[in-house]
């Protein structure tokens, strides 16, 4: 409680509140836009903290995470086209409340569920986060590198797409986290000679690369006009006392899905989200409305989102290891600002700790405050087209790739980053997993020579204490689903191929 | 069955990769040389790539949206090459207008006049709130 006190007076500071209230709210406009996630948000507005206190900018940044996770709900309830893929499962039941005239209503339980899921993921991170990191104080290098290599398996077994892909995009990531002076034998390492390459690619280029430049050439569309007819009345928001019931139990069952699915590797918000949805069809007595404007369908995976939101920083906080992409650019921002996440942060920087966890609710308050009156901006945002924005995205994209070193270098690795991208993602190749390879490569492989030193050569000391045969373990047991699935997979393809030779004979 | 060339390309980079990293130093097994993992990932990539391209069915790639693509890409590349030597404003001038060729709609006028306004405020932003040393004009 001492601790938590600490930090709401660290968060109470002028200059963060400023900076959670700045966060929050660009990250809700940023999210508003169609296309344009969290975490191209967060990588665009990156370096704008570089000038700030570390705490204070990191508080504006986690801002913008939930602002554009908030965000992103507006434009899947008003124009059917999700903000960020988390919120794509709002879109189901949103829309057709729109289309039904209940637009206000579906925006305003979206801030409500957001709040209470975003306030429960914040209690969960409170709990859990000192338990993790009391287990994280026993970890070496063998249980990280075992860990890291869950996390690999799991980002690219679970995140959907094809599993291959999953994997050689790790790979790649990881590859292209090996890029720079080794710090071991001094090896120059893939830097064919050029100074700028010597200290390694810088995380913001390549994130911005992955997600900014590729998602917009993706995004531009010939001949897109949006005009929105909703006029939103704070009357027209308010739901019934029938609405408010009808809510109430999806949005804890939601905030339960995302505090579950938030802090494991691999899955975050839009799992979670799609969970909650999904349960809350089948717990239903009227499963038959859903797809057609239940209210349910609305708050359960908003509520899932934030909360898997708050909670996909405990691994992140207590272990250094982030589980999503999102998480793996926070983690790059706290090693810019001299921050080094994992089990030391919370008693070597308690103030940063406990005020990042109460300013996140301070934000979740501020989402709460500034969007209910602010939904008629967040509706005329939706009115610019996207041919004005993107130019001008493209730009800030441009700039603040810049502001890193002052050189034109890092615009140059986030082009090419960019256009590989680009023509990954046509082919069905996803950026996210390629992000967190690229994050978590070096300490991957810090931790494997570290090991391999430690044990003094010997392999098996890989696997010499519980937690890493657990973790070998629990990764041996996703490899192994994605293999049986995959036979599955191919004896259903075969057996439906025997039974369409049988009838056309 | 069709091949998907995407798969030979990601596995001529990997074999790239693996080559270039057989110049670096192998160590022994109680001190791992720099080597040693960007040669376990590069094989990887190789091994997976080659796999996936002999017995994985072709899918047909999302279609391409060239004219945004070469616009973006373009105006990118404009930045980089004029930035520092004609200074922020018009180089961000120029790059909106090359970026807003991606797609149909041809109201120049009124876009000039919007990107000269918008570099403005980034130069205000970055360079007065973030102190980035870029000036507004250089002659070349």
């Amino acid at each position: 409680m001492e601790d938590f006190l600490i930090g709401l007076s660290t968060a109470m500071m002028t200059q963060n509140l400023l900076a959670c209230l700045a966060g929050v709210f660009l990250g809700t406009a940023i999210g508003v836009i169609p296309g344009i996630g969290a975490l191209a948000a967060i990588s665009l507005l990156l370096p704008v903290t570089f000038a700030m206190d570390p705490t204070t900018g990191i508080v504006m940044l986690a801002g913008v995470y939930y602002g554009a996770e908030y965000g992103g709900s507006t434009a899947s309830i008003l124009l059917n086209l999700p903000g960020t893929p988390s919120n794509a499962i709002t879109c189901l039941d949103g829309y057709p409340m729109a289309q039904k005239g209940e637009a206000g209503v579906a925006l305003f339980m979206t801030t409500i569920a957001s709040f209470v899921g975003g306030s429960i993921g914040i209690l969960v991170l409170s709990a859990l986060t000192p338990a993790i990191v009391k287990v994280g104080m026993a970890f070496g290098a063998v249980e990280y590198f075992a860990i890291i290599v869950f996390c690999f398996v799991a980002v690219a077994t679970i995140g959907g797409s094809d599993p291959k892909k999953n994997f050689v995009m790790v790979a790649l990531g990881a590859l292209l986290g090996t890029v720079g002076l080794d710090i071991y034998d001094g090896a120059e390492r893939y830097s064919f000679g050029s100074h700028n390459l010597i200290d390694g690619l810088s995380l913001v280029p390549v994130a911005m690369g992955l997600f900014g430049l590729s998602e917009i050439i993706m995004s531009i569309r010939d001949g897109e006009q949006r005009h929105m007819r909703h006029k939103i009345s704070f009357k027209s928001m308010l739901p019934s006392a029938q609405q408010w019931k009808r809510s109430f139990w999806p949005m804890l069952r939601g905030a339960a899905s995302g505090c579950f699915f938030g802090p494991l590797p691999g899955t975050g918000p839009s799992v979670a989200t799609i969970l909650a949805y999904a349960n809350e069809k089948k717990l239903s007595r009227r499963p038959e409305e859903f797809g057609k404007g239940a209210i349910e369908g609305v708050a359960a995976p908003e509520s899932a989102n934030n909360a898997a939101v708050q909670t996909a920083f405990v691994p992140t906080l207590s272990l250094g290891i982030p589980g999503t992409p999102t998480m793996a650019i926070m983690i790059g921002a706290l090693m810019i600002h001299g921050i080094v996440p994992g089990p030391m942060l919370m008693s070597n920087e308690p103030q940063l700790f406990w005020g990042l966890v109460a300013s996140f609710w301070i934000g979740n308050v501020l989402l709460l405050v500034i969007n209910i009156p602010l939904i008629g901006l967040w509706v005329s945002f939706l009115n610019v087209p996207y041919r004005l924005l993107y130019p001008a995205i493209i730009i800030l994209i441009c700039v603040g790739s810049y502001s890193l070193k002052n050189s034109t270098f890092d615009v140059l690795v986030m082009l090419v980053v960019g256009v590989a991208a680009y023509g990954l993602r046509r082919h069905g190749f996803l950026p996210a997993p390629l992000l967190i390879g690229f994050v978590l490569s070096p300490m991957l492989e810090e931790n494997f020579r570290r090991a391999m030193i430690m044990g003094r050569g010997e392999v098996s000391y890989l696997f010499d204490s519980p937690i890493s045969i657990v973790t070998w373990l629990l990764t041996l047991g996703m490899v192994l689903s994605v293999l049986y699935r995959h036979q599955l997979k191919r004896l259903a393809a075969r057996s439906l191929g025997d039974t369409t030779k049988t009838e056309n004979h | 069955m069709a091949r998907d060339f995407s798969w030979l390309f990601i596995a001529v980079l990997g074999a790239a990769a693996f080559y270039f990293a057989l110049d670096f130093k192998f160590g022994t097994l109680a001190n791992v040389g720099s080597a040693v993992y960007p040669l376990i990932l590069s094989a990887a990539i190789v091994l997976i790539s080659l796999y996936s391209f002999i017995f994985s069915p072709r899918e047909e790639p999302m279609p391409t949206n060239r004219r945004a693509f070469l616009s973006v890409a373009a105006s990118v590349a404009v930045f980089i090459l004029l930035v520092e030597a004609v200074g922020l404003l018009p180089t961000v001038v120029l790059s909106m207008v090359i970026a807003y060729g991606g797609q149909s709609e041809r109201r120049y006028p009124f876009f000039i006049a919007y990107a000269c306004v918008f570099s403005v405020g980034v130069w205000l932003i970055f360079s007065y709130a973030l102190n980035l040393p870029i000036p507004p004009f250089r002659l070349p």
